[in-house]
């Protein structure tokens, strides 16, 4: 690892400590390890009150009379509102169609007269505390005349209630993503796959509930409230909209997060009440989430129906991909197309596609919206593809790995371009050894030898499968950020970013980048992200993109600073800046060591701020593979599937810290591995959600999990000066497809098709009931 | 409208080895009185059913869900929080390992896990690893996958064996899993380093 220094590193860093790649333990753990991690929930304020919220208990009703006043009646209420008792916060929340076509519509704070989902907020009553609110909730009167619920992206336009007045239909969008011309391509492909692929939607779940708490100080009119957000800037961007105040009066400060994984992103209305109710009453306002309300009323995600199209020539050489899909956005488009974009283009994969064209519709029905979720839409690309290159290899009667590798881009290939754009920006893989990842893969996962494994273990009853899937993490799209360096006259460094850590590690990898860019221990560099008070561009933590994004802008800023600390004690030693090099604290004349200078006393001369630079990245996407091996055991009476073993490898580019890129990539993988077999968010007809809690809604745990293997590819990202890549996202994304795959396998002698995910074992029992054994001729989708 | 409607009922509880005293209402949950009147944030709340195993603590030294403990209840008892175990200067072997082996992202479900693990080595000093894993099923964690979790109980059991050895008077040794230490490594994953 360390000796990967990026193109065009100088002398000048290489010698000096090594910390870029260094496997380091973390510097912010010991106050979460001790109790005294500080997140929103924690925040205390003299004379705090707290809300909670009336929630529609319907899919999709006209509210015909709300009362607030029985919640006043009980003990520890202090006022209870519904929407129109808060006209100046009841706008639309923030957010923007894509394109001026887009049908777009984000929620109130408080639904005024229809509400869309259950779960949507209809009042809210402020008390002492959360049994008090709980209580003048529970006596808020809500009257409401049900309307047909509109559930399912399978809508008969004709029959189907529109959800929002001014639509003609349910459809907010349609995107297209190709490359040469995907119809034509299939029409003359000797063979034709086609399958329909479906993923359940799911829910993220972090740990922590959502939180909020606001403060006002009516002095100096000023309103801070710290969020658990992904992205200080957006928040505070949006709380100014929302409370129509100058931005100067806000602050935004992130506290820590207990997880967030995509959903933490978008402002939801809890954030605006608690701001607003907090300058109304003049006391600070907490609102925290309970798991019921993270079930109903934050963002759920995946929830993707494929209808896809894959044609080859006889060889096994895809000749082109045809998908049309439909998203379903929940009630309220409030990501746009984001997640279908990202299925899209992740949908090809890393293999030759030469023609594409995948349409995704974005369709609105009455259940929770949906919105970007570890992957954000990569997952669910990644699963269609490689479903269908599995049905592609047993129609073709090749192996399913030999099919992959005879479509493989091939590393003499890059940077290779896909014909793909989004907006007008052309998809372009830039570096890798796609071919290789893949010959690591099936090796520690013993591929060859498995056939023999496998009969060996049916004999005796035992049904295991192998899978083999991989992908490419796009990581880094979206705008560039801002990084801010100053180094201080007493020698301390500080790092200002416009990211968020919600336990990726950005305190201790970022230190690495700005010690190893500037030369310092790094000791001495404190990290601060989540103030909007920073003035720091950019547009926080979401897309793999933080390493990226704020760690090229923390390096550039860093160098700069270094630069002119290097051309300072240049002057101070009458040598040219190229003739210095670091050595500890000092900088010293490399042909004469006895010639130096202390850091701390060129920072000094340059006057009492120290030396500060801010620096931006650029917004250029990069793609690293993933590939992963699994074998799983499948009982095909208990329905239960064990992991065996689990490879994965992994090209990560430069990796800051391998400790905390392995924790990413683990942590990933076993979010994809429940999203694969146990979680699904379930709705009934009627669009009433049937897992809100934990019992049904099942998250793996310490025993349903493995040891995950991993191994590792280091080709530097070419379209970012560090060489990062994100890689938080990379392990959620092949295992959906690879544990379908490796169920399949396991079920063969079954004759079992497994088009829809999760694989639960409600699903396994259905599919082994429509199986037909594999003796009888190939039919059509079961 | 005031709270002095409702009754309010004094209580004394050992936390951490101090004797505090709280006024509750008979509903409220242990892991509320611990956060909001003693001020004990450690404890976190998840799920407030049971099922997270975030708002672990222990009840006279058993693992216990203060979400579904009324603190009525741990009058006259002595409870244990994650503040009980170590602080920043003298770290708890737990805790050490828990860094040292990455065994926390947002760190929300730490505490839990820890007071969870701390019962489990104080009772089981030799554990496997799927011992190990079957001791933390009732935890939740969304970050990690359990992996690093692992890793750094069986780090720690290898450090408390250690000094209970140096140590004149061993704690009597559960059986459970001895003489198989490990199974696995428990140090990181292999990581094959491959050109590039
Ligand atoms: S918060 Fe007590 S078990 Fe989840
Ligand atoms: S570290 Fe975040 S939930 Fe466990």
């Amino acid at each position: 690892m360390a000796e990967h220094l990026p193109e065009g590193a100088t002398d000048q860093q290489a010698n000096h400590t090594k910390y870029i790649g260094e496997r380091r333990p973390r510097v912010e753990d010991v106050p979460l390890l001790i109790g005294a991690g500080a997140y929103a929930s924690d925040l205390c304020f003299p004379g705090m009150a707290t809300l909670a919220l009336v929630r529609s208990p319907h899919p999709h009703a006209r509210i015909t009379r709300i009362n607030t006043a029985p919640a006043l009646a009980v003990p520890g209420v202090i006022a209870a509102f519904a929407a129109q008792d808060l006209p100046e916060i009841l706008k639309p929340l923030p957010g923007s169609p894509r394109t001026p076509e887009a049908h777009f519509v984000t929620p109130t704070p408080l639904a005024a007269e229809v509400v869309r989902f259950v779960g949507e907020p209809v009042a809210v009553v402020v008390a002492e505390n959360a049994y008090a609110a709980e209580d003048g909730a529970a006596a808020v009167v809500v009257e409401y005349a049900q309307l047909p619920a509109v559930v399912g992206v399978d809508q008969d336009p004709a029959t189907t209630p529109v959800l929002h007045a001014g639509w003609p239909s349910n459809v907010a969008e349609t995107i297209h993503i190709t490359a040469g011309d995907g119809a034509a391509a299939l029409a003359r492909a000797p063979v034709v796959v086609t399958e329909t692929l479906t993923l359940g939607r799911v829910s993220a779940q972090p740990m922590e509930p959502r939180a909020v708490v606001a403060v006002y100080d009516a002095a100096t009119a000023q309103l801070t409230v710290y969020l658990a957000t992904q992205s200080v800037n957006l928040a505070h961007n949006g709380l100014a909209q929302m409370l129509g105040m100058p931005k100067e009066r806000i602050r935004v400060i992130v506290p820590n997060i207990g997880g967030a994984f995509g959903v933490k992103t978008r402002m939801y209305g809890e954030e605006t009440l608690a701001a607003y109710l907090a300058m109304r009453l003049g006391r600070p306002m907490r609102w925290v989430g309970d798991r019921r309300e993270e079930f109903t009323a934050t963002n759920q995600a995946r929830a993707q129906v494929h209808h896809a199209r894959m044609g080859l020539d006889t060889a096994g050489h895809i000749l082109a991909f045809v998908d049309d899909f439909q998203q379903d956005a929940g009630a309220y488009n409030i990501t746009a197309s984001g997640p279908a974009l990202n299925a899209a283009i992740t949908a090809h994969g890393p293999y030759r596609i030469p023609h594409l064209a995948m349409t995704g519709t974005i369709i609105l029905t009455n259940t929770t919206p949906t919105g970007p979720y570890r992957g954000a839409g990569r997952p669910e690309g990644a699963y269609v593809v490689e479903r269908m290159l599995d049905r592609a290899a047993a129609t073709l009667g090749i192996d399913r790995v030999e099919l992959r590798r005879r479509n493989l881009i091939g590393p003499d290939e890059m940077p290779f371009d896909t014909g793909m754009k989004r907006e007008k920006n052309p998809i372009i893989f830039d570096t890798g050894d796609y071919p290789a990842g893949l010959a690591q893969v099936v090796q520690a996962i013993g591929y060859a030898g498995f056939g023999e494994r496998q009969a060996a273990a049916r004999a005796r009853g035992v049904y295991l499968g192998i899978g083999v899937a991989q992908c490419l993490e796009m990581s880094g799209i979206g705008q560039g950020d801002s990084a801010r360096v100053r180094i201080d006259p007493q020698g301390a460094v500080w790092v200002w970013t416009a990211v968020a850590q919600m336990g990726q590690g950005h305190p201790t990898a970022y230190a690495q980048i700005a010690a190893e860019r500037l030369g310092v221990a790094i000791e001495r560099v404190q990290v601060i992200e989540g103030d909007s008070q920073a003035q720091v561009a950019g547009s926080g933590s979401f897309a793999s993109r933080s390493t990226v994004a704020a760690g090229n802008a923390i390096a550039a800023a860093a160098t700069q600073v270094r630069q002119r600390l290097f051309a300072a004690a240049a002057d101070h030693l009458g040598v040219q800046p190229e003739e210095l090099v670091w050595q500890g604290a000092a900088i010293v004349v490399r042909a004469n060591p006895a010639r130096h200078v202390a850091y701390q006393e060129i920072v000094a001369a340059a006057g009492a701020d120290g030396m500060e630079a801010m620096a931006d990245s650029q917004g250029t996407p990069t793609f690293g593979y993933q590939g992963q091996g699994v074998i799983v055991a499948v009982d095909p009476d208990l329905l239960t599937v064990q992991i065996e073993d689990y490879v994965i490898c992994h090209d990560g580019g430069i990796i800051v810290n391998p400790l905390l890129a392995d924790g990413q990539t683990i942590g990933a993988a076993v979010q994809g591995l429940g999203n694969a077999l146990s979680e699904e968010m379930s709705y009934t007809a009627t669009g009433h959600p049937r897992t809100t809690s934990l019992h049904t809604y099942i998250l793996p745990g310490s025993t349903d999990t493995p040891d995950y293997r991993l191994y590792e590819q280091h080709f530097p990202a070419r379209t970012n000066p560090e060489g990062f890549r994100g890689l938080a996202e990379g392990g959620t994304i092949p295992s959906l497809p690879v544990l379908a795959q490796a169920v399949e396998d396991a079920l063969a002698p079954f004759g079992v098709r497994l088009n829809a995910l999760p694989l639960t074992p409600q699903r396994l029992h259905e599919a082994l009931l429509r199986a037909t054994p594999p003796s009888a001729p190939e039919g059509g989708d079961a | 409208m005031s709270s002095a409607e409702i009754a309010l009922f004094d209580i004394e509880i050992d936390v951490n080895g101090q004797r505090m005293t709280a006024r509750v209402e008979p509903r409220w949950l242990l892991a509320d009185v611990l956060r909001d009147q003693l001020g004990l944030l450690g404890t976190h709340v998840a799920c407030g059913y049971g099922t997270c195993g975030a708002c672990t603590v222990h009840l006279n030294g058993e693992p216990v869900r203060a979400c579904l403990l009324f603190a009525i209840q741990t009058d006259g008892q002595r409870v244990t929080t994650v503040e009980g175990l170590g602080d920043a200067a003298h770290l708890h072997p737990l805790q050490r390992a828990f860094q040292q082996e990455h065994g926390l992202q947002c760190g929300f479900c730490t505490p839990g896990f820890l007071m969870t693990a701390e019962h489990f080595l104080r009772t089981t000093p030799h554990p496997t690893r799927a011992a190990i894993r079957q001791a933390l099923v009732g935890n939740l964690c969304r970050c990690t996958g359990y992996q690093f979790i692992v890793n750094a109980v069986a780090r720690a059991a290898t450090e408390l064996a250690a000094s209970a050895a140096d140590a004149p008077l061993a704690e009597p040794q559960d059986g459970v899993g001895s003489g198989e230490r490990g199974g696995p490594t428990p140090g990181p994953s292999p990581s094959a380093d491959e050109e590039g």
